[in-house]
């Protein structure tokens, strides 16, 4: 018997047992309901921010499909963020502007309807940024660790400042310390109403042991073929798309390692579900920024 | 929906349904528990879509939708759990006493997602390279090499432990 047999013989053992149930058309029902319930609530709030007025509208970077204002949708070319632009090169970013004073990006699709309607692919289910993996009203989220804390909106934290992130995120409520090594540190930002403990945007800082692995790391990044070796404020960098083994792979997820500092290595990620819809280039385009908008905090 | 859609939709998930919870329990390597919340998830993604795809190969979307979704998910609890316990040791090959059964479902489950998920649906689902790479969104040279390295390494590991050829 050859391997591919074996294992055949051996998956349809483990799952022999294995038999939807009879109420799965209920329970598929109840959590469509929930979750128009749920969006319906997202939209009437995200309305009344609109009514408050105040809001400058932007040539979008994506026009995403139409959709509820204040989730990253575009449907009426409208943001939070001011108009001035920042005073100088030395000017650090305002609140939601990367530091060249671009706009934020649109997420590529909306929180009510995962894809435009009719688009011939929706965006894969369960990809970070996928609505419809929340959990239900009234079920415990998952329990997420909290090692650095109550961050407030997540952008400051281990001794840097994150000055610009796309449009429509919150902090993921959630931290990590040294599960990168030693004098690491880590967090997330997602949509409101995405699954807890998915992202669209990571951010982990490395320190000391953890800092000195990541210069070597960066080191050999920027000599890769398939990574694109950038400068972050006049600091070495480097784009590339890393496997679930940190190599660098076209399937990776697409991630920005740069120096800061004398010690300080920051690497920033977008979910690959995020540059499916982004596409490559405008993906590569917000990494930069975000890293361009990160100071240290200190 | 219209009532005559809303029969076709349980018509489908009495033909379907059965099968998409299995290859979910294989392709995310978790508990039943979970394999069933995540197939859930996507048919609630093809009933919201059910009007429009119904015609249209819903098997297909319902099955790269689980697939998809059975994918992220692996790779969420993965980095959950490099967060907060770091890397876990890779633990060595079970005992020689072990069958080949479990040895093979083990090899499975330490697969990368991706990596599973090609395996699965090329020996499971019996899908074509083809279709697999439709399925995934790569390319079908991608399947080849992910499932020929798969094999690899359940072969590898297998003989090892085992002393026998596969």
């Amino acid at each position: 018997m050859n391997v591919e047999d074996a294992l055949k013989e051996a998956m349809a053992a483990q799952v022999a047992d294995v038999h939807a149930s009879p109420s799965l058309g209920q329970a598929v029902r109840r959590r469509h309901r929930r979750r128009l319930a749920r969006h319906r609530a997202a939209g009437a709030a995200a309305v009344t921010v609109v009514v408050a007025g105040a809001i400058p509208a932007y040539g979008l970077l994506n026009s995403g499909p139409a959709s509820t204002a204040g989730f990253g949708g575009s449907g009426i070319g409208t943001s939070v963020i001011p108009t001035t632009p920042p005073a100088g090169p030395d000017a650090k970013p305002m609140p939601g502007r990367s530091a060249d004073g671009e706009p934020p990006a649109t997420l590529p699709w909306d929180a009510e309807s995962g894809a435009p309607e009719g688009a011939a692919t929706p965006p894969p289910e369960g990809s970070p940024g996928d609505p419809t993996q929340a959990p239900p009203a009234g079920e415990p989220a998952v329990d997420l660790p909290q090692e650095l804390g109550d961050l407030g909106d997540g952008r400051t934290f281990a001794g840097i400042h994150v000055g610009y992130l796309p449009e429509g995120l919150v902090w993921g409520e959630w931290s990590g310390k040294d599960g990168f090594g030693k004098s690491s540190a880590t967090t997330s930002w997602m949509r409101p109403g995405d699954e807890p403990g998915s992202y669209i945007v990571q951010i982990i800082v490395f320190e000391g042991e953890a800092g000195e692995r990541m210069k070597e790391s960066l080191k050999a990044y920027r000599g890769h073929e398939d990574a694109t070796p950038v400068k972050v404020r006049g600091a070495r960098g480097v784009i590339a798309n890393l496997g679930e083994g940190s190599e660098v792979t076209a399937e990776g997820t697409p991630t920005i390692l740069w120096t800061i500092g004398e010690d300080i290595v920051v690497e920033a990620m977008m979910s690959p579900a995020t540059k499916e819809g982004l596409g490559s280039e405008a993906t590569e385009r917000e990494l930069k920024k975000i890293a361009n908008g990160v100071r240290l905090a200190r | 929906m219209t009532e005559e859609e809303e029969t076709a939709f349980e018509e489908f998930l009495a033909a379907r349904s059965t099968a998409l919870l299995r290859t979910a329990t294989l392709v995310c390597g978790a508990s039943a528990h979970d394999a069933e919340d995540l197939v859930q998830g996507a048919l609630e993604r093809v009933y919201r879509h059910w009007p429009r795809i119904r015609h249209d190969n819903p098997e297909a979307y319902a099955r790269r939708t689980v697939v998809n979704a059975a994918i992220s998910r692996s790779r969420r609890r993965k980095v959950i759990k490099e967060i907060t316990f770091a890397r876990p040791p890779d633990r060595e090959a079970p005992a020689a006493d072990l069958d080949l059964r479990d040895a093979l479902l083990t090899e499975l489950r330490r697969l990368p997602a991706r990596m599973r998920a090609v395996v699965v649906l090329r020996y499971w689902e019996d899908q074509s390279e083809a279709e697999t790479a439709a399925m995934l969104g790569c390319s079908v040279g991608t399947v080849k090499s992910q499932a020929a390295r798969g094999l690899a390494r359940m072969r590898a590991r297998i003989g090892a432990v085992k002393g026998i050829t596969v």
